[in-house]
């Protein structure tokens, strides 16, 4: 690349008329910013100067370390020809002469200098769109292995819960059938009073409405967690996302259990073009990260509302809130607060690459100690009609 | 309902004997039916060989044999045999293309809820009836016009 024949910039300490005259002599395009003392002189640091020019040894001295970003310091010597005295960390020159040179090379490797920092920032993002990237595939493979086993275990489930339902069922009707034969005029007064036999009904009677809970939430279970790893949908249909929604938080439930009120303003959704196994996953996310950014108890309320051509969910929980420095970040991949062992710091990170895939986006808002709000925007239909797999 | 002259004779086909059990006990608490099992296909088979069943539920997946292949088995012995398909969510796709390759009156989904079941058996048992109500009407209308053909003959002969 062909360097621009840039105007370059130089800090001169001390700024008294000798002194500017003679960088000026030596450097005549350059532009120059005079600096009174080495005070001065470090804050002109931030005009990003390509060079600090010191007139004098005693000067150099005085400006100390600048660290590392800081420019090159130069030392002209306290005359023509005498010996520089600088210290060693700054280059000294024994002629005034020697100074342009020694400019368009410094300037050069300031040049080379950003370029690199430039590139370096670059690769650390390209490597944590790869993470990001990396980390999503992983989750996939992962949630198609478990995708597979749930969906064979809730097959294998599906005839003993289909006999025990209907054993339930079958309990209670010949309860009722029971009963009646107790209570014609063929069944002796005694046996039918009998103390014993009005308590063993009861029981039968009670464990038999447990049991038809018990199946009923079995069932409920059994449901989500097939709703939750779907298999059968490689692209992209219009589905429910309350059923999502529903789904998740029958699997969430023991995470909230009864420390954790559940709010549902539910509006009226339309269908929604998305890989419903994938937002339920963001779902999960976000629902799981509020139960345990409340301490104690709390509610989390879930709001679904259309606008426009858009769906919005909102999650809020009533959590202690994300600091205002780290809520720049929680969306980047490996940013995490939790302890080791508890957070990976990919969660955040996957939902949004979820949510960016399906067209949409999500935003957090947050306020120390009131809570955390995640609202996710999503197009009912997308504008292109390729899948982004 | 239309209540048939005799009992009606309901087969049920589960490699798991828990569904034959439940299914079982619950038609023969709630009703009249005569209820035969089957542990597999080929046993199921027999049966139909040997007696005459107005209903049939087949479990679909089953070690020797599929359910699907088993009532077809079925068919082929006895056409007009009700034929239902107990299924597991799984194979539902597989059971509704199934209705029309072997003609079958209803699947049910596992785990299926009795008070269904009942009205599914119920409703199967009430068509079985009926078409063999309706084969019998058309016998006695098809004698009943040969009768007549041989009177009208009889009748033609006489004024010749």
């Amino acid at each position: 690349m062909p360097e621009p024949a840039a105007v370059l910039r130089l800090v001169v300490v001390p700024s008294d008329a000798a002194a500017l005259e003679r960088v000026r002599r030596a450097a005549p395009a350059a532009e120059i910013l005079p600096a009174g003392d080495a005070a001065a002189a470090r804050a002109l640091l931030e005009k990003d100067p390509d060079a600090i020019v010191a007139v004098g040894p005693a000067v150099a001295e005085s400006l100390g370390s600048l660290g590392r970003e800081a420019p090159p310091v130069v030392v002209l010597g306290a005359g023509t020809g005498s010996a520089p005295a600088a210290s060693d960390a700054f280059v000294s020159l024994s002629s005034d002469l020697e100074l342009p040179a020694w400019l368009q090379a410094a300037a050069r490797h300031r040049r080379t200098q950003r370029d690199l920092r430039l590139v370096r920032a670059e690769s650390e993002r390209i490597n944590g769109e790869l993470v990001a990237s990396y980390a999503q595939l992983v989750q996939q493979e992962k949630m198609a292995a478990l995708g597979a086993l749930v969906a064979g275990i809730a097959h294998e489930m599906h005839t003993p819960i289909g006999s025990i339902t209907s054993n339930s069922d079958i309990l209670v009707r010949s309860l009722n059938r029971l009963r009646e034969l107790i209570s014609s005029d063929t069944c002796p007064e005694s046996f039918r009073k009998h103390p014993d036999l009005v308590r063993v009904i009861g029981i039968v009677e009670e464990i038999s409405r447990v049991n038809r809970m018990a199946t009923e939430r079995i069932i409920g279970i059994v449901r989500s967690l097939r709703n939750f790893a779907r298999l059968d949908e490689a692209e992209a249909r219009p589905a429910d996302l309350r059923e999502g929604l529903e789904s998740t938080l029958t699997l969430v439930h023991h995470e909230m259990k009864n420390r954790i009120t559940v709010v549902r303003e539910f509006g009226d959704l339309p269908a929604v073009q998305c890989h419903l196994n994938q937002l339920s996953q963001v779902f999960m996310n976000m629902l799981v990260n509020a139960t345990h950014a409340i301490q104690g108890k709390g509610t989390i309320t879930i709001r679904t509302v259309r606008e426009g051509d858009d769906v919005k969910i909102q999650i809020a929980d009533s959590g202690s809130g994300i600091p205002p420095e780290n809520l720049a970040r929680i969306f980047d991949t490996g940013f995490t607060t939790k302890s080791v062992g508890v957070g990976t710091g990919l969660g955040l990170a996957i939902s949004r690459k979820i949510i960016e895939d399906h067209h949409g986006r999500i935003e957090v808002a947050s306020e120390m100690g009131k809570g955390t709000t995640f609202t996710i925007t999503l197009p009912i239909e997308w504008k292109t009609p390729a899948d982004p797999k | 309902m239309n209540s048939p002259d005799r009992q009606p004779v309901i087969l049920v086909v589960d490699d798991e004997e828990m569904v034959l059990v439940s299914i079982k006990s619950f038609l023969m608490l709630e009703t009249e039916y005569e209820v035969l099992t089957a542990n597999s296909p080929p046993e199921g088979v027999e049966v139909v060989k040997q007696r005459t069943i107005d209903l049939v539920i087949s479990d679909y997946l089953m070690p020797e044999m599929d359910g699907i292949t088993f009532l077809m088995q079925v068919k082929n012995l006895q056409p007009h045999t009700i034929r239902i398909l107990l299924t597991g969510y799984a194979d539902k796709e597989n059971a509704i293309k199934a209705i029309n390759d072997v003609g079958l009156y209803q699947y049910i989904e596992k785990p299926w809820q009795n008070a269904d079941l009942a009205i599914v058996i119920r409703n199967g048992l009430e068509k079985r009836f009926l078409l063999e109500r309706l084969a019998q009407k058309i016998r006695e209308v098809k004698s009943a016009q040969e009768n007549l053909q041989e009177i009208q003959d009889q009748i033609i002969k006489a004024f010749m």
